[in-house]
């Protein structure tokens, strides 16, 4: 859905708040009424924004709910997605640690 | 009847859609006539994506697809063939979403389908993003783009902008993005379609340039 590719379109222009603001009245709006394909898209882009953001605790949990339900309906690409964002924020974790 | 389904489904009362396709379907199958049988369960079918129900929209698709291939009906085909590649797709399938995706294409084409050809172009688009193909996504975007103009698609060029934006976008062309999100955005406003304008935000935000 066209509205998520915006959202990352302004989070690369330097509005990554606005971004995740408006993914999650898309994931809201989704939900609402039934999207649930548009929705699962929408949460992959805002578990990776959350990321980008340092908002590492919520796109973890993100990402996580979402690979789970993803995983449930069959939509594997969003799935392994989830899963591959979410592992390289653990593995960015892991480098940053062991420098320290 | 099934119009009436489509309308439900353009405003958003998908479960309402549903249940006049079913009751379309149900009369079509009472009186034989498989190519609104096929088409019928082509709608349903891509209902059933939008609403997250893989499995059902595969049966669906592959039900089309036989009474399609068995009628001898290749406009029907295409649209089967189409929405099984979608199915493929999600499931990260993408080698078979290729093959159904050029199927279609090919016989889009062998008949004189340009318009529809070009929605085949925008389906295989998304497979090549998938494929980490971004230059060859952007390539066919823009020639559906192109056909979609020359045919007066409003809703389907929204869509193909929206893929252009994101082959852009994953290419680092942030400003051409931009442009193309904002191409979307203005056609999004001219469209009764809620599936095109579900999404789109009305706070001002979509000027990004």
């Amino acid at each position: 859905m066209f509205s998520t590719t915006a959202a990352q379109v302004w989070a690369e222009n330097g509005s990554a708040a606005t971004a995740i603001n408006e993914l999650n009245s898309i994931i809201a709006e989704s939900r609402k009424y039934g999207y649930i394909a548009a929705g699962l898209e929408a949460r992959l882009a805002l578990g990776e924004l959350q990321m980008k953001a340092g908002k590492t605790k919520d796109g973890v949990l993100s990402l996580s709910a979402l690979q789970r339900d993803a995983t449930e309906r069959g939509y594997k690409l969003v799935a392994s997605k989830a899963k591959a964002v979410r592992d390289e924020s653990k593995r960015e974790d892991h480098k940053i640690s062991a420098s320290r | 009847m099934s119009n009436i389904a489509l309308a439900l489904q353009d405003q958003g009362h998908l479960a309402a859609s549903r249940a006049k396709m079913e009751e379309a379907l149900a009369v079509y199958r009472q009186i034989e006539a498989e190519a609104e049988i096929a088409r019928v369960l082509e709608n349903i079918g891509d209902l059933l994506l939008i609403q997250g129900d893989l499995p059902g929209a595969q049966l669906k698709f592959e039900e089309a697809l036989r009474i399609s291939q068995h009628g001898n009906d290749k406009s029907h085909e295409g649209y089967a063939l189409e929405g099984l590649a979608q199915v493929f797709l999600q499931r990260g399938e993408l080698n078979d979403a290729e093959k159904a995706n050029d199927a279609a294409l090919k016989l889009r084409v062998q008949i004189g389908e340009k318009g529809i050809a070009a929605e085949s172009q925008i389906e295989l688009a998304q497979v090549r993003i998938e494929q980490d193909r971004y230059s060859d996504a952007e390539q066919l975007a823009r020639q559906a783009i192109s056909q979609f103009k020359n045919e007066g698609e409003v809703d389907d060029q929204g869509s193909a902008f929206a893929l252009l934006a994101k082959a852009l976008l994953l290419q680092g062309k942030t400003e051409e993005a931009h442009k193309a999100v904002d191409s979307a955005l203005a056609i999004s406003k001219k469209t009764e379609n809620s599936g095109i304008r579900f999404f789109v935000f009305d706070d001002g935000g979509a000027s990004v340039g």
